[in-house]
C-alpha cells in the first residue's frame, strides 16, 4: 500500500479528453458530524489479486419465526402457539422496563398433555434448570420443545405469582426445522433520496407458495420510525409494497429495515411468520461529473466531483489491466479522499506504473464509487469498465 | 581532494539514515484487538487471558513486542471510540517500540473494526499510516457477516441482559452485527468479502464450529463451563456449524480461510466463541508455530 498526502492546485488539471458520468442531482443534508472529521488530503492504493466484482447485496431474506406480544393475564390463560417441525425453540423476555421477573410457572399443553416445561423442553433456560449457565437470568425463559412433542398447536401457559395483569412480553417461535418461510426480496440493496423502493412478499416452502391471510408491513428507520407500508396482492401469493423514499436526515452510518408480519391457515393451522431485512439509504451528496487523464502523464487521472454538502468524500475504484492471455483482470485499488466544500471539487488518483507495467493497455477503470464518510454512504457509484486509453 | 571528501561526507551525512533503514532488521509486533463491549478495563487478562498471552508474545524475538488492545467497542465500527480508540493505541505501540511489521489478532467483532481501518484507509491519516504497518490479521472467529442472535437483542426477543456477556446491550455496535446492516456494509464500507476487493494484507480466518457444554467433558471446561453452557443456548439460534456466536459463514464472509478448527486442533475439538481466544486444544500452539514462522523469515 502506498499512501500519500497531497493537495492538488485546480490548474494542474488538464487534459484532450474527459470521461463523462451519468448526471446526477446532488442534494444537501444537515451534516453535524461532518466538520469532526479529517481535513487532509489522503490517497491510498494496493494492488489486488484474483478479485471478482460482481457483488449485489443481499436482497432476500427469509425467516421461519414469529413473535407475538402478549400479556401476564393472557399467559395466564393460556397463549397458542403453533410450529410446522418439531424442535421449536421458545423464548419469553418481558417488554418494556417492568421489573417483574419472567421466571414463572410455565407449562405447556399438547393435546390431552399438560406438561412442565422440564417435562416439555429438551433444553432449557432457567436458573432452577442450568444453575451454571452465563445466559440464564430472572428475566428470560428460553427452551427447545423435546422432538417427540412433534409439531402442531402448543398452549403456552403460566401460573406466576405478582406482577401485573398487563406486563407485557414478547414470545418467540423459531420453527427453525419448518420447510415454510416467509421471504422478503427488495428491489436493491442501496436507495437514494427520492428513489421507489419496490419489497415482495411471499409465503412459500421451497418453490411452493402458499396464499397469505393478512399480512402487514413497514419501513423502519436507524431511530425506531416505522412507516407502514401499502401492500398489493400482485398474486395468489404474492404481495407487494412500493414507496418512495424521502427522508432528508442523515443516518451516518445506520440502515433502513423493512418488516413484515403474515398469518395464514394452513390445513386447520394457523401459521405466523415475521421477516425483517436491512436496506441502505443515503442522501445524494454529491456526484462525480467527469474524470480526465492529466495530460502527458498515462496513469494519473483527475476526477470532478459536484458538492451539495461540506464533508469527508472518498473516490474508490479499482483498475485493470490486460494479462498475457488478454484478459481483462483488476490489479489496483485506488483511494483518493479529502474534505470537499459544496461546489465543484477535484480529487485526483494513480494507477501505480509498477503495477500497470506488469500489464498490457488497455487499462480500465472500473467500480467506481463516491463515499460520503459524513453519512458513511457511498453517494454515487458508476461500475462500467471504461478504457483510461480513450479518455487520454 | 578537501572539497571532494567534503562532498562524500556530506553525501553520507545526507543518505545515512535511508542506508540504515535499508539494512536495519525488521522488528516484529503483534496486536490483540478484541470484540464486542467495552474492554477498556479487561483486555488484558480478562479477554485475552495472560497465559495465552505470555505464550503468544514468547514466539517473538523481542518478547516485549505486544500490545493488548483496549477500547470501547460497544460503539460501531467507525466510531471514534471503537477503531480510533483502537488506531492510536496500535500506531503508540508501533512508534513506542519501532515495530516494522504488525501481527493483529483479533477475536469477534474486532474482525470488523480493523477490516474498517484496513478498507477505508482514507477515512483518517492515522488509518494510512496504521495500513502501512500491518503485514497481515489473524482474525480469530470474526462476525464479518454478523449474526442472528445480533438480531434477537435488538428485536427484544431475547431481553438484552441475557445476552450482554456475550453480546452486550442493546448498542451501536450489536445493531451493525445484525446480518442484514453486516451485508449491506460488507456491499459498500467493507472490503476483503466476495465480489469485493480484497484488503490491502491478509485477513487470515480461524472458524470455530461447535460448542461442546457437557460437564462430563473436559472440552466444557476450556475458558469457562458457564460460558460454553451459555453458548449452548445461543447456539439454538445458528446452523449446525457455529461457535455458539456466530455461523461458520458468517466467519468465512470475508477473508481466507485458514482453518476450520477441527482440521488442526488437539483430538479435532471445535472452539467455541469463548474458546476461540484461548489456549485451549492446541490453539494457542497453532498460532504460536505460525508466528515462530513470521518471526525467521524477517
Amino acid at each position: 500500500m502506498k499512501p500519500a498526502y497531497f493537495l492538488l492546485p485546480a490548474f494542474l488539471a488538464s487534459s484532450l479528453n474527459a470521461m463523462t458520468l451519468p448526471e446526477s442531482t446532488v442534494r444537501p443534508y444537515e451534516c453535524e458530524t461532518c466538520d469532526a472529521l479529517s481535513h487532509a488530503a489522503v490517497s491510498s492504493n494496493w494492488r489486488i489479486q484474483n478479485t471478482s466484482l460482481q457483488h449485489d447485496g443481499l436482497r432476500q431474506q427469509k425467516s421461519r419465526k414469529y413473535r407475538v406480544v402478549t400479556t401476564r393475564a393472557a399467559l395466564e390463560k393460556g397463549l397458542p402457539l403453533s410450529t410446522r417441525a418439531p424442535a421449536a425453540v421458545v423464548s419469553i423476555a418481558p417488554l418494556g422496563k417492568q421489573t417483574t421477573p419472567v421466571k414463572a410457572n410455565f407449562r405447556i399443553q399438547k393435546n390431552n398433555l399438560d406438561m412442565s416445561l422440564n417435562d416439555a423442553a429438551s433444553l432449557l433456560s432457567q436458573n432452577e434448570a442450568v444453575p451454571d449457565s452465563e445466559f440464564t437470568t430472572q428475566n428470560l425463559a428460553m427452551f427447545q420443545l423435546k422432538p417427540e412433542l412433534g409439531a402442531g398447536k402448543f398452549i403456552l401457559s403460566s401460573k406466576a405469582a405478582g406482577g401485573q395483569a398487563n406486563d407485557r412480553f414478547v414470545v418467540q417461535v423459531l420453527d427453525q426445522g419448518s420447510t415454510t418461510y416467509l421471504h422478503i426480496e427488495t428491489n436493491k440493496s442501496h436507495y437514494q433520496y427520492g428513489d421507489e423502493m419496490t419489497a415482495t412478499f411471499r409465503l412459500q416452502d421451497g418453490a411452493y407458495g402458499y396464499p397469505i391471510d393478512v399480512i402487514t408491513a413497514s419501513v423502519v428507520g436507524p431511530d425506531g420510525q416505522a412507516i407502514p407500508l401499502t401492500l398489493k396482492k400482485e398474486k395468489w401469493d404474492t404481495y407487494v409494497a412500493r414507496i418512495r423514499l424521502t427522508d432528508e436526515k442523515n443516518t451516518h452510518g445506520k440502515n433502513w429495515y423493512v418488516e413484515a408480519d403474515i398469518s395464514t391457515i394452513l390445513n386447520d393451522e394457523e401459521v405466523l411468520r415475521h421477516v425483517h431485512s436491512a436496506i441502505s439509504y443515503a442522501i445524494p451528496s454529491a456526484a462525480i461529473t467527469d474524470i480526465k487523464v492529466q495530460k502527458g502523464r498515462n496513469f494519473d487521472l483527475i476526477a470532478t466531483v459536484d458538492v451539495a454538502t461540506a464533508s469527508r468524500y472518498a473516490l474508490q475504484a479499482v483498475f485493470m489491466g490486460t494479462n498475457s492471455q488478454g484478459k481483462r483482470e483488476a490489479i489496483e485499488s485506488v483511494h483518493s479522499a479529502a474534505w470537499l466544500s459544496p461546489g465543484q471539487s477535484q480529487l485526483n488518483f494513480s494507477l501505480s506504473t509498477e503495477i500497470a507495467n506488469k500489464y498490457k493497455p488497455p487499462y480500465y477503470l472500473a467500480s467506481i464509487t463516491l463515499v460520503d464518510y459524513g453519512q458513511l454512504k457511498p453517494v454515487y457509484e458508476f461500475n462500467k469498465p471504461t478504457d483510461i486509453g480513450s479518455i487520454r | 581532494m578537501d572539497l571532494l571528501r567534503l562532498i562524500v561526507c556530506a553525501l553520507l551525512f545526507v543518505f545515512s539514515p535511508l542506508l540504515f533503514a535499508n539494512t536495519s532488521p525488521e522488528n516484529l509486533g503483534i496486536a490483540f484487538v478484541h470484540g464486542t463491549n467495552d474492554h477498556r478495563d479487561d483486555a488484558d487478562g480478562g479477554y485475552w487471558k495472560r497465559d495465552f498471552l505470555d505464550i503468544m508474545s514468547s514466539a517473538l524475538p523481542d518478547n516485549n513486542n505486544y500490545v493488548v488492545i483496549n477500547c470501547d467497542f460497544r460503539q460501531s465500527m467507525w466510531d471514534e471510540a471503537a477503531s480510533g480508540c483502537a488506531a492510536d493505541q496500535l500506531l503508540a505501540f508501533i512508534n513506542r517500540k519501532k515495530i516494522t511489521r504488525l501481527v493483529v489478532y483479533t477475536h469477534s467483532n474486532g474482525g470488523n473494526v480493523i477490516r474498517w481501518i484496513l478498507s477505508n484507509p482514507t477515512y483518517d491519516p492515522r488509518f494510512a499510516t496504521l495500513t502501512q504497518h500491518i503485514s497481515e490479521v489473524i482474525a480469530l472467529a470474526p462476525s464479518s457477516g454478523g449474526t442472528p442472535l445480533a438480531d434477537e437483542v435488538m428485536d427484544g426477543s431475547i431481553f438484552s441482559e441475557s445476552m450482554a456477556w456475550l453480546i452486550g446491550y442493546r448498542n451501536d455496535s450489536v445493531q451493525q452485527q445484525r446480518v442484514g446492516d453486516m451485508a449491506v456494509y460488507n456491499n459498500e464500507l467493507l472490503f476483503g468479502s466476495s465480489g469485493r476487493p480484497s484488503l490491502p494484507v491478509p485477513f487470515r480466518v480461524v472458524i470455530g464450529s461447535d460448542v461442546t457444554s457437557s460437564p462430563f467433558s473436559s472440552a466444557s471446561y476450556c475458558n469457562g463451563y458457564t460460558l460454553n453452557v451459555g453458548l449452548k443456548f445461543t447456539r439454538l439460534y445458528l446452523e449446525d456449524c457455529s461457535d455458539g456466536f456466530l455461523n461458520c459463514e458468517s466467519q468465512s464472509t470475508a477473508g481466507t480461510l485458514w482453518f476450520m478448527d477441527v482440521d488442526k486442533t488437539d483430538d479435532q475439538t471445535p472452539l467455541s466463541h469463548s474458546q476461540s481466544r484461548h489456549h485451549c486444544f492446541g490453539l494457542e500452539r497453532i498460532l504460536r508455530t505460525d508466528l515462530l514462522k513470521e518471526g525467521v523469515s524477517q
